[in-house]
């Protein structure tokens, strides 16, 4: 929309909505961050999980287990820098929070006590639970 | 005039038909909070143009504002009230009704 005062005889109702849905979906554009920090943590508490009890001891298992700890930091920080907050997100925040959190912990209970060791398959499937909520919130946020 | 044969036009809202103040509520329809720069640069308006109509909207209640800091830097933060996003879906509905009436 040509947002000049000299416009506004010019504007037709067509002209208008159009200029709307325009800025509408620019603004919601803006407004989709979280998605990519939702992905980013969907993919390394996967990582983390199924990557402990197969990568071997030294730097490559310090990297694993500190991974989710970074990223959440980083996503923290990049969080606080943004400046819009979209209603959609507003709604899925905590849903998604509770979810990757709650499934983290149900994760880590299957292979402590469910999954027998050395059983890969149990173990990826545990493993890939806490990124069923991000990839969710991810894909919400995205296809609005 | 009776209700029934009623212009679709008398349905636009004043408040929200200048096309500045239709691209801060459209912008801000979807957001549950903007930040005053990004808002400015979304709608490609001047740090003036935006705050004139700003008070506008603020007057009639349509937007919200929300001052504070974020570590040393004061921000401000703009929102779209209920009754703010209640006047822009009436608004569009009345563009709609408008075009439709055209195209009749």
């Amino acid at each position: 929309m040509n947002t000049s005062e000299s416009s506004n005889e010019s504007l037709t109702p067509s002209d208008a909505l159009n200029s709307a849905a325009a800025i509408d979906a620019r603004s919601r554009r803006k407004g989709r961050w979280p998605a990519w920090v939702w992905l980013l943590l969907g993919a390394t508490m996967p990582v983390h999980l199924i990557g402990s009890p197969l990568v071997p001891d030294g730097w490559p298992r310090i990297v694993v287990g500190f991974l989710p700890l970074v990223v959440a930091v980083i996503g923290i920080l990049y969080s606080a820098r943004q400046r819009a907050t979209s209603r959609l997100t507003a709604r899925l925040v905590w849903p998604v929070t509770a979810g990757y959190v709650l499934l983290t912990f149900a994760a880590l209970l299957l292979q402590n006590f469910v999954v027998p060791e050395g059983e890969v398959t149990g173990l990826v499937l545990s493993g890939l639970l806490p990124a069923i909520p991000c990839c969710y919130g991810a894909w919400r946020v995205l296809s609005e | 005039m009776t209700t029934e044969h009623r212009h679709p036009r008398h349905d636009l809202d004043e408040t929200i038909h200048s096309p500045v103040r239709l691209s801060i509520v459209a912008a801000l329809a979807p957001m549950e909070r903007m930040e005053f720069p990004l808002l400015r640069d979304t709608i490609e308006a001047s740090d003036s143009l935006l705050s004139k109509h700003m008070t506008i909207l603020e007057s009639a209640g349509y937007v919200e504002v929300t001052k504070g800091h974020v570590g040393k830097r004061p921000r401000t933060w703009l929102s779209l009230t209920e009754r703010g996003r209640e006047a822009y879906n009436a608004y569009v509905g009345a563009l709609r009704n408008l075009v439709d009436s055209n195209e009749d």
